[in-house]
């Protein structure tokens, strides 16, 4: 099993571009406002302290000499497109986990650590020849998924680290609980009550103990560490949710411009499932205030809706049933409980006509451009909630059967 | 000094369909030789042709374009990515001389080719 990460994407796709913002330090940011946030860093910037999630101020304040530009999602989507059909080429099991990274299941490709170790380093220069010499890469080689991922999560930017029955427990030893994928701070702190301090203690823990302390999530971290095979390589599937937010440039209460920032995501969120095929039985809106907190509110729906209107009719209920006394930051609307179009009608709705009108709608704006033609209420709206890469990961939990068979056979 | 433009330009290019389909046929064939002999050392496969970069794939390259009655001749193609506005689908060529960088956008409606961006070293 292989796992490659590319380093810094974003700020190594805008060095590759530009030859001259190379060994600076460079901030890729989603706005380049006070507020903005900086979604991508140099190497050189993070030496310096500027790292993802870094405010444009404070990144200014730490090196008033940083390069801050703005994202361009189609760059960084076309080179992905790129790397990816490259992994392509050296098997056929490859799975996207985000717009960096990738899982290669090699099994019939090599017959030893050694053999994957060329085709890792084969894999790096083809991708500096065919993206960019910047663009470098480190890639985890383990006999699993979740150890190949530790192993590239650790290895050094542009070099190859393999993980063997020789070496896992050095590694391992004295190694923090957060360098682990999927241990957080607060699961740390549970770990730490158990008397388990680094990854090797975790590794030689009584796998009951932590079931029984900590469920299923205790029971899983323990096996990854020891190399049994949890989940394998797998195609991408369908979403089970897709949304979309936006922090406010402009912090309001005014609820013609929420609705109209809302109307926005709801039609992105809308084509995304209406490209898909998908329709959605469940809607969730989100809002955040300027002075702190926020609430979610869902709802599921007794009949499946698709299209932009019903879709913004649902999270409007829920958010802008009142006026709202406290300014407004950030507006966010997911839909879930998706499945493919039923295509079965309903003696309450013309939905068929609504869904003719989505097509067409779909069509016309998929061949002249977005927001060619749009409702009154996103007028206005062009500039707001533009294109964003999204950071979701496609890691899905074993099912069911498949927990059962497994917490089974450790018991027997 | 980072510049964002969007003006018309004239642009020299290189055409060269008959090379970037050689190289892909070559890789391509590099792959089925390899699937053939794969329980074989892999690490004896051919190594790629020598011809590098992002342009190894294109068969257009901007050679020297020429903006507001300057010529400007192009030493590196760095990145070329493409991006769609509805049916159009538009081409942008990251490339860049001794001092500048230059963003060019090429645009498969209008088949007119545009500066997008300018950044020069102080």
């Amino acid at each position: 099993m292989l796992h490659i990460d590319m380093n810094s994407y974003f700020a190594s796709v805008e060095q590759q571009a530009n030859p001259f913002l190379r060994n600076k330090p460079l901030g890729v940011c989603a706005y380049l406002s006070k507020n903005g946030c900086i979604i991508g860093s140099s190497i050189e910037a993070k030496d310096v302290g500027i790292k993802t999630g870094c405010r444009v101020a404070d990144a200014v304040k730490l090196y008033p000499a940083v390069n801050l530009i703005e994202n361009e999602p189609s760059k960084y989507r076309s080179t992905t497109t790129l790397i990816f059909s490259i992994l392509g080429q050296y098997t056929d099991q490859v799975e996207p986990y985000s717009i960096d990274e990738a899982f290669l299941d090699m099994t019939g490709w090599a017959n030893n650590f050694n053999q994957l170790e060329k085709q890792a380093a084969e894999i790096q220069n083809h991708i500096k020849d065919m993206a960019g010499e910047w663009m470098r890469s480190s890639i985890g080689i383990a006999s699993t998924r979740w150890l190949a991922k530790f192993a590239s999560d650790i290895a050094e930017p542009d070099s190859v680290l393999t993980i063997n029955e020789d070496n896992l427990e050095s590694i391992l030893k004295a190694r923090s609980l957060t360098d682990a994928w999927g241990i957080n701070y607060r699961m740390e702190r549970r770990y730490k009550a158990l008397g388990i301090h680094d990854l090797l203690d975790l590794k030689q823990a009584d796998p009951g103990k932590l079931l029984r302390a900590l469920g299923k999530p205790g029971y899983f971290m323990w096996a990854n560490l020891n190399g049994r095979t949890i989940d394998k390589v797998s195609k991408p599937k369908d979403p089970k949710t897709i949304g979309h937010s936006y922090c406010l440039p402009k912090k309001t209460t005014d609820l013609g411009y929420l609705k109209g920032v809302m109307y926005k995501l709801c039609e992105r969120a809308g084509r995304r499932l209406r490209d898909k095929n998908l329709e959605s039985a469940g809607v969730a809106g989100i809002v955040g205030f300027v002075d702190g907190g926020g609430y979610r509110k869902h709802v599921r729906l007794g009949e499946p809706i698709f299209d932009t209107l019903s879709i913004f009719e649902e999270v409007d209920k829920l958010l802008f049933s009142t006026q709202p006394n406290r300014k407004i930051r950030f507006l966010a609307m997911n839909l879930f409980s998706l499945r493919p179009v039923s295509g079965q009608m309903s003696w309450l709705d013309n939905c068929l006509q609504k869904r003719q009108l989505a097509k067409a709608l779909d069509v016309i704006n998929n061949k002249y451009g977005d927001h060619t033609i749009y409702p009154g209420q996103m007028f206005g709206m062009q500039g707001y909630a533009r294109d964003r890469v999204g950071y979701r990961k496609t890691v899905d939990l074993p099912d069911q059967e498949e927990i059962t068979t497994l917490v089974n056979e450790y018991l027997n | 000094m980072r510049e964002v433009l969007n003006e018309p330009i004239e642009v020299l290019v290189s055409f060269l369909p008959s090379q970037a389909l050689r190289r892909r046929r070559e890789d391509r064939q590099d792959r089925v030789e390899s699937r053939a002999q794969k329980t074989k050392s892999i690490a004896d496969k051919k190594s790629h042709p020598q011809i590098n970069g992002p342009g190894r794939y294109n068969p257009i390259a901007p050679l020297l374009f020429r903006w507001r009655q300057k010529c400007y001749r192009v030493d590196k193609l760095n990145l070329v990515h493409s991006s769609r506005d509805g049916r159009d689908k538009i081409y942008y060529f990251s490339v860049s001389d001794d001092a500048n960088f230059f963003k060019l956008s090429f645009s498969t409606k209008t088949l007119g080719w545009k500066i997008e961006e300018l950044y020069t070293e102080a």
